[in-house]
């Protein structure tokens, strides 16, 4: 597979941040390591003690792709490839950190309106059902709120990225960094 | 305690605001003006796409800082309403008005300044101005809505429903 470029690699990465989010989501939500339990012992121990932090990991990829796909339409054409490039290495980089402390975050001030939402969820479509769609949403609010807090990650290393651009070019070249 | 890290945090995040806003105020109220009245205009372009580039670095790393220890108290806090939302939201769009006026506006002017004065960089230089005021103005709202929420009692207890 080539690189083309880095807003394309950029949007390849998206596609596949949004892809294990949703696999790690819906198997934490709906159990599917026990399915996979029965398949592979090993493996689905594996992916039982680690899906949770793989939907973590996921979202705060994601947040912080979001923002420097969004960065990357911001600044001069000239620029856009070297410095995406620049901030997708930093956010690589960076996801070992940045997606615990966004975890964390995510888990202030949020608990889906606690029991009178699972409650009216569960009266409106039964008690199993029900149970499911109420962890189904706060799994759900969860990832989004993880990948909201890393897009102000995306965004500050979008930004310092550019500034060490700015910083780096000589007061005679023609454009900054370009 | 005086010497916390809660403290230290704190004051690293109030800095980070002085210098971003600071340095920007400063450059359109105080250097821009005497820019225009001292020098001719190929020394005024010369000293101005410098200036462009040194801001563009103290401003886009203060941000970095405001961010980074803005998510640290935000851990310490460990409790959200919806006026720190709110104040969330107007970081992320002038983070993004930052990243406009520094990575396009200012780029463009730093590349077209290069064969001297001209009306498309006097054009832009008004543009990154008005770009400028814009996110001064935003930053003062987020830092009345800060005191809002350190200084009003219940601001950080309201619980989002």
């Amino acid at each position: 597979m080539r690189i083309r470029s880095a807003g394309w690699m950029a949007g390849r990465l998206t596609a596949l941040a949004v892809l294990v989010g949703l696999l790690s989501l819906l198997s934490y939500v709906s159990g599917a390591h026990i399915a996979l339990r029965y398949l592979d012992p090993p493996l689905g121990a594996w992916w039982q003690s680690n899906e949770f932090w793989i939907m973590e990991g996921a979202a705060s990829a994601l947040g912080m792709l979001i923002a420097i796909r969004i960065g990357a339409r911001l600044v001069e054409p000239a620029l856009r490839n070297r410095i995406q490039g620049g901030s997708i290495i930093a956010a690589a980089i960076a996801l070992a950190w940045v997606a615990p402390v966004c975890a964390a975050l995510a888990r202030i001030g949020w608990n889906a309106g606690g029991q009178r939402v699972e409650s009216g969820i569960v009266g409106l479509a039964g008690y199993g059902t029900g149970l499911l769609i109420d962890k189904l949403l706060i799994a759900g609010v969860y990832f989004l709120k993880t990948a909201g807090f890393a897009f102000f990650a995306g965004l500050v290393l979008f930004g310092l990225v550019l500034a060490a651009s700015f910083a780096s070019v000589r007061a005679g070249e023609p454009a900054a960094g370009a | 305690m005086m010497l916390s890290a809660r403290l230290l945090i704190l004051f690293v995040h109030v800095t980070a605001v002085v210098v971003a806003l600071g340095g920007s105020l400063f450059s359109t109220f105080a250097i821009a003006p005497v820019l225009a009245d001292e020098l001719d205009p190929a020394a005024r372009i010369r000293v101005s796409r410098r200036i462009v580039r040194r801001l563009a670095t103290i401003v886009l790393s203060a941000m970095a800082i405001l961010v980074a220890t803005g998510m640290l108290n935000l851990w310490f806090m460990g409790t959200m309403s919806p006026l720190l939302g709110l104040k969330l939201g107007l970081v992320a769009i002038v983070i993004v008005m930052a990243v406009y006026q520094y990575g396009r506006i200012g780029v463009s002017i730093w590349r077209l300044s290069a064969a001297g004065p001209s009306q498309a960089v006097a054009s832009l230089q008004a543009r990154f101005r008005r770009v400028g005021l814009s996110v001064g103005v935003l930053v003062l709202l987020i830092i009345y809505l800060s005191l809002g929420l350190t200084r009003v009692p219940g601001a950080l207890t309201v619980p989002i429903p």
